[in-house]
């Protein structure tokens, strides 16, 4: 390899190492309202409602309150706990509503 | 024959390669030091919180009863001497000083107590020098954020200026537990009932207050508060008294509460904003006023809940944050820690039983 190139790839991967990357983006309202309700779902390992607020996260879906991507993230979410992997979406729930803050 | 000289040094590409096995090293030895450092930190925290455990030990010793979490002319209806500034949203007045203005005589801050007269409000023109006062032990080693004495501010973020001058405190990362209600802005006051929310099963219940914060507060420190030990029938070690609120989220003080005041976040989220004067001092763990989520369960929100309100504990230590308990001691409590526990751990004399946490 070039030396020139070397150095570049050196570089791109020192700053993506550096810069991190998020998980989650920006989500409306009516999704950070899910979001928080899924990290006390998922915090309380609480399978009644969990099933609720799936439902209720479909209703929204095909209401278009959420946009389909939002609705994806929020339904892994919902996967994950219903697989029995609560601390897993509890983490998951808290860092999509740490994406949300501005200026930490 | 030419002899050709030969080339010394390195080539860029060893270069490169020996520092990325430099920077590989410092990445692996990097964390184990940090983590060092923090544990270190976090220790000199816990020691603080430790001290303010034992003032409040030994303040309950000397008068039978924990100091209240700020104090504040009692008023039923709102009204009194002017020179007490008494707030006509929340009823808040002078004099103001918190619980750990009180506790000042009882953490070897003696000379500082005494030239604070607590019968006189935080502002008058005598205590400007007291009130700026940086206290170390008030201070968390982990946190990002400032740790100089601060301008007290109105709800639009503006400096308070009483007697031509804005009032200057010192900081203090350190808060007293309101419990689960949060009973100050106009629940202070509130002469139509404020909204106590059961934890368990999301009913409420209408209570009339007209000034009397104790009549919702169920944790050990409110406006006026006079908790005795007899009164936390929860049990003092499962019992919450203090925790740790970094300034990086808001302004916290040692001094006590100025009537009119508002704390505002340092960053913010889709959910916080400036709160009342209360919350220069003290914190809750939720809910407060009825407040539910979409699914009808109470909003709770336990040290670091990712809500950021100025009125909740927040610590940098990472995974969680330390709590003072009312025995004393002091615990870890994660960022995970069961909602309803964390609630149940906040109030005096609920009746829960505490699971291990």
């Amino acid at each position: 390899m070039h030396p020139s190139r070397f150095a570049g790839v050196f570089v791109c991967c020192a700053i993506s190492v550096l810069s991190g990357c998020s998980r989650y983006d920006k989500v409306s309202p009516a999704a950070y309202e899910y979001s928080k309700a899924l990290y006390s779902v998922c915090n309380c390992h609480d399978e009644t409602r969990l099933s609720n607020l799936a439902l209720h996260i479909d209703t929204a879906e095909t209401e278009s309150k959420l946009t389909g991507r939002e609705a994806d993230w929020l339904h892994d979410i919902v996967a994950t706990a219903q697989a029995g992997e609560w601390q897993e979406a509890t983490q998951d729930a808290r860092q999509l509503m740490e994406a949300q803050v501005e200026g930490m | 024959m030419i002899r050709r000289k030969s080339e010394s040094g390195f080539t860029l590409v060893e270069l490169l390669v020996v520092i990325a096995i430099i920077g590989l090293l410092i990445g692996m030895l990097l964390p184990a030091v940090q983590a060092a450092r923090e544990a270190a930190r976090r220790m000199s925290c816990g020691n603080n919180l430790k001290q303010l455990g034992l003032a409040l030990q030994s303040y309950h010793s000397a008068r039978s009863q924990f100091p209240a979490g700020y104090l504040s002319l009692p008023t039923s209806d709102g009204t009194g001497p002017s020179d007490a500034r008494i707030d006509p949203v929340t009823w808040d007045a002078a004099p103001g000083w918190g619980w750990s203005a009180q506790l000042l005589p009882y953490l070897e801050q003696s000379n500082l107590a005494a030239v604070i007269d607590q019968a006189q409000p935080i502002w008058h023109p005598e205590h400007v020098a007291a009130i700026g006062s940086t206290i170390e032990l008030f201070l968390c080693p982990s946190v990002s954020g400032d740790r100089d004495p601060f301008a007290v501010t109105d709800e639009p973020g503006n400096p308070i200026v009483i007697g031509g001058r804005e009032i200057i405190v010192g900081r203090s990362h350190y808060v007293a537990s309101h419990g689960q209600e949060s009973c100050w802005g106009e629940c202070g006051a509130s002469t139509t009932g404020e909204v106590f929310t059961n934890i368990y099963d999301s009913s409420t219940e209408v209570v009339v207050i007209n000034g009397d914060v104790s009549r919702v507060a169920d944790g050990p420190f409110f406006r006026n508060s006079k908790t005795r030990m007899r009164d936390i029938t929860d049990g003092s070690s499962n019992t919450i008294f203090l925790g740790e609120h970094s300034s990086a989220l808001s302004e916290k003080t040692w001094v006590g509460v100025i009537p009119g005041a508002f704390t505002h976040p340092n960053f913010s989220s889709p959910e916080n904003g400036a709160d009342a004067a209360a919350t220069l001092t003290l914190v809750h763990a939720g809910p407060s006023g009825g407040e539910l989520d979409i699914t009808g369960f109470p909003i709770i929100h336990p040290i670091n809940f990712p809500t950021y309100h100025v009125g909740q504990m927040y610590s940098e230590h990472p995974g969680g944050g330390q709590v003072g308990m009312g025995d004393g001691s002091v615990r870890f409590v994660s960022d995970d820690i069961n909602l309803i526990l964390f609630a149940e751990l906040s109030s005096i004399d609920e009746g829960e039983v505490i699971e291990e946490f």
